[in-house]
């Protein structure tokens, strides 16, 4: 889960000031702008924003030693999603118990693909992102 | 016939609720008791369902089968909230009403497990096995989860592994089959 905002995108060039350049090659005319009235539009055109999304999940194997001692827990993980979706730079932020999920934590999200954030058409890298991985051993019930 | 729509329009968002992908079905299906007690015990953060189960069971104009899924999901929610005296309860009422449906033993085979009485849980998933193929993945689940806590390791992997043929998506029963599989053959 991203833990930082999307960057704001950039704005597309100042439509307003385009049609003003045109306005003053024709003097004897309406201008562009006055036509098209774009003084009152409310012009927010964007380029287009995609954020993080998993595309490939693993799920963490659950050590078989904590299956028997019946131990569960979570593990917090930041790490950063490459240009290309792949994750790199992985560490623990917190873990309870200590270090018993860790290991299988990091296992899995390295192996996971992110489809990227892009800005205007650009993946960018994203760092600091976290991921909370719960382990437990509730058997599923049947609404 | 119109309890029988009922019935349908309960199964239908039962479907539409396994399924993350699909969007809620609550708002095209109107809203009763029911439906509420159903809705209720999929996130039972509290016990503000009770009242909806209580209300649709009380008015007594449920099929056999909505009224057993009903206390069966009154259940749940008891469960959930500790309660697990009450929960059994329900469950039997559930189990004694519609027999033939896997839910119920389901759900209390998980009562039994979290009251430790582990022999009659896997009896219960066992009964939803034999009842259903459609959740088989998560009554095997169960079982290979109760076996762990009866030192059967064998058998539960062999649940597990079973269940992953049954649902090869199951990244739940995945993680678990995997920590088998890092120490080999169990003894």
């Amino acid at each position: 889960m991203p833990s930082e905002p999307p960057p704001t995108p950039r704005g597309l060039p100042n439509l307003t000031r385009i049609l003003t350049t045109t306005e003053s090659l024709l003097p004897n005319r309406v201008s562009l702008a006055d036509m098209l009235d774009t003084e009152k539009m409310q012009l927010e055109i964007m380029p287009p924003v995609k954020d993080l999304a998993p595309l490939f999940v693993v799920q963490p194997t659950y050590p078989f030693a904590a299956v028997m001692k019946e131990i569960e827990g979570y593990v917090l993980v930041q790490f950063t999603v490459r240009q290309n979706g792949t994750v790199a730079n992985a560490i623990i932020l917190d873990s309870e118990p200590r270090s018993i999920f860790d290991d299988a934590a990091l296992g899995a999200i390295r192996k996971f693909k992110f489809l990227p954030r892009e800005v205007g058409g650009d993946p960018m890298t994203v760092a600091a992102v976290q991921l909370r991985f719960a382990f437990t051993l509730e058997p599923a019930y049947a609404p | 016939m119109r309890l029988e729509l009922r019935t349908s329009l309960l199964l239908t968002l039962a479907l539409f609720a396994a399924d993350p992908a699909q969007p809620a079905a609550s708002t095209s299906l109107g809203s009763t008791d029911a439906l509420r007690c159903y809705q209720e015990s999929m996130f039972p953060f509290s016990n503000q369902g009770i009242d909806f189960c209580n209300n649709a069971i009380s008015h007594g104009d449920l099929t056999r089968r909505d009224l057993a899924a009903t206390y069966s999901n009154r259940g749940i929610i008891h469960a959930k909230n500790g309660k697990f005296e009450k929960a059994l309860e329900d469950h039997d009422r559930a189990v004694r009403l519609k027999p033939d449906m896997p839910q119920v033993h389901i759900n209390r085979g998980n009562a039994l497990y979290h009251t430790h009485e582990y022999e009659h849980a896997l009896t219960e998933f066992d009964k939803a096995i034999a009842t259903d193929a459609g959740l088989l993945p998560t009554s095997l689940f169960n079982k290979a989860l109760t076996l762990i806590k009866l030192h059967r390791i064998q058998e539960a992997r062999s649940a597990l592994e079973t269940a992953l043929e049954a649902d090869p998506e199951s990244r739940r029963i995945k993680g678990i089959l995997d920590g088998f599989d890092s120490l080999g053959e169990p003894s």
